[in-house]
């Protein structure tokens, strides 16, 4: 380098450049030809993902009105700032969608997802692409129930939508529909869009966001005329798209309704915050084929902390002995499953943020860059 | 004991255990050159010496916190050392050496604008300044 005969060979600058964030390298495509090459080769970007994928970013995201004096405001503006653990963000971005609520999608991949109640919105925060996804179906009911999965072997996301057709403020009539993207295409197949699952109804209300464990998606059931009992997750396989009920770990019961559903290590997990106080039991669902048979596999104590922290803790991860915690969006924390101890594995969030999540840094690009 | 020769002449007498760090030498080794001296013919006995030095010390020390220290401290070099040790690791077929010296200079040019990286690694820009504003025009949001 300081030499001015010597330079790297092509295979050291690969090695040194898929280390750094998309970001720097969207900056150092301009440096010469064999940079622009090397930067946007396949074996390059794969490799870049693999390095990222095993070091997890950080993600803050705020949400506000625009203009918050404005009462009939129709704007959201979504703030987000992404960070490299332990490091202050790196980059921030700012987008405005016309939407008066918005929700964020819990995920961990490259790609995260917004829902209102104009439709759904992907962006990869890395290459600062935010784009809204195709017309999806009304729901009557003007909720927004949705899940979102990572299909590893398709390298998919897969989105579903559960919605309200009903006309009837009393009944409920909710259709399921599909959205597959992959690099630089939205949905399967032919169509650009959501693909209804004809003749299939959601049996029952639910609540929460959908989580994908072995090709199905699960919900926690919401029934406020049901007592909490037998049918306590509601599950819809892709496979035979049918719908079918989970049982709840025996001698559980959700009497406040916090209880919410994660995927770790695989496995469908039920956080469970209620049953023991200042504890989170975290029950696993091991075998696919026995759906209803749950192991207590995490017990987190919260003995020290106050009551209303365990109602905010989030699992988000399972990572090499730890699960990685969102503790109410100020800090992240690993807590050591052998150990039974937490470690602070940012920096003390400052700011007020809306939602915290794990993400991978990638070039995953859906057309628009 | 393994005896190695630099590029300059210099010798250096080493463990086998600290010898096998580097696959290079390894590979040496095993095809029957362990008995005569074996020649680095492309690295300089001052590099020699430091990649030798970080061998010992990722062979005598277990803990992770302690060699995290100890790397900081040893990659505080100034760039043609960091280039010269990039290129010894690469050649010697050091891993964890590599992942060092291309992490930190990974971390170096993070921040870094285009002008400046032509400047550290000694590229001839080739683009005509239409396609070099086309490209910066399409990702000017990185720049920012």
């Amino acid at each position: 380098m300081a030499d001015s005969s010597a330079t790297l060979p092509d295979d050291l600058i690969i090695n040194i450049l898929t280390r750094l964030p998309a970001k720097a390298l969207c900056k150092f495509r301009c440096v010469s030809t064999l940079w622009l090459d090397l930067i946007s080769h396949p074996y390059f970007i794969r490799l870049h993902h693999t390095r990222f994928r095993s070091n997890p970013n950080l993600l803050l995201v705020r949400s506000s009105p625009h203009d918050s004096m404005d009462a009939s405001n129709e704007n959201i503006t979504l703030r987000v700032a992404c960070s490299q653990m332990n490091s202050y963000p790196y980059h921030e971005f700012a987008v405005t969608i016309k939407e008066s609520t918005v929700h964020m999608l819990p995920s961990r991949w490259d790609l995260v997802f917004f829902a209102g109640e104009n439709g759904f919105y992907v962006c990869n925060p890395s290459i600062q692409e935010f784009l809204k996804l195709p017309h999806c179906s009304t729901c009557t009911s003007g909720e927004v129930n949705a899940g979102l999965g990572f299909d590893c072997v398709t390298k998919e996301y897969v989105l579903v939508h559960l919605f309200d057709r009903s006309l009837d403020t009393y009944e409920y009539d909710i259709g399921i529909e599909l959205l597959r993207l992959s690099e630089c295409r939205i949905g399967g197949g032919d169509s650009g869009g959501w693909k209804v699952v004809e003749g299939k109804n959601c049996p029952y209300q639910i609540r929460g966001w959908g989580v994908f464990v072995g090709n199905s998606f699960y919900w926690m059931i919401w029934d406020e005329f049901e007592q909490p009992g037998e049918e306590a997750i509601v599950r819809f396989d892709l496979d035979t798209e049918e719908f079918g009920v989970v049982a709840a770990p025996k001698g559980c019961f959700d009497t406040e309704e916090v209880w919410f559903l994660v995927e770790l290590r695989g496995f469908l997990c039920l956080v469970d915050s209620t049953t023991r106080p200042l504890t989170i039991d975290i029950w696993m669902m091991k075998d696919c084929e026995k759906p209803g048979e749950w192991v207590r596999e995490y017990t987190i104590d919260l003995n020290g902390f106050s009551n209303e922290i365990s109602k905010s803790i989030v699992p988000l991860e399972y990572r090499d002995g730890e699960i990685l915690i969102d503790s109410n969006q100020q800090s992240l924390e690993a807590y050591n499953v052998e150990n039974k101890s937490f470690r602070r594995m940012s920096n003390r969030i400052e700011g007020n943020w809306t939602w915290l999540r794990l993400y991978t840094d990638s070039f995953f690009s859906l057309g628009s860059r | 004991m393994i005896t190695l020769r630099s590029s300059d002449g210099e010798t250096f007498d080493i463990d086998e255990v600290v010898a096998v760090e580097m696959q290079t030498i390894k590979h040496m080794m095993e095809d029957g050159c362990a008995e005569s001296v074996i020649p680095v013919l492309n690295v300089t006995g001052k590099i020699l010496a430091k990649v030798i030095d970080f061998c010992k010390k990722h062979v005598e020390s277990a803990k992770a916190e302690e060699l995290k220290a100890w790397d900081a401290n040893f990659i505080k070099v100034n760039q043609a050392t960091l280039y010269d040790l990039i290129m010894a690791a690469n050649y010697l077929d050091c891993k964890s050496l590599l992942d060092l010296t291309c992490q930190t200079v990974a971390d170096m040019i993070k921040g870094k604008s285009p002008e400046e990286i032509r400047g550290i690694f000694n590229i001839k820009n080739d683009f005509t300044p239409e396609e070099e504003e086309e490209i910066r025009r399409a990702n000017q949001w990185a720049f920012e």
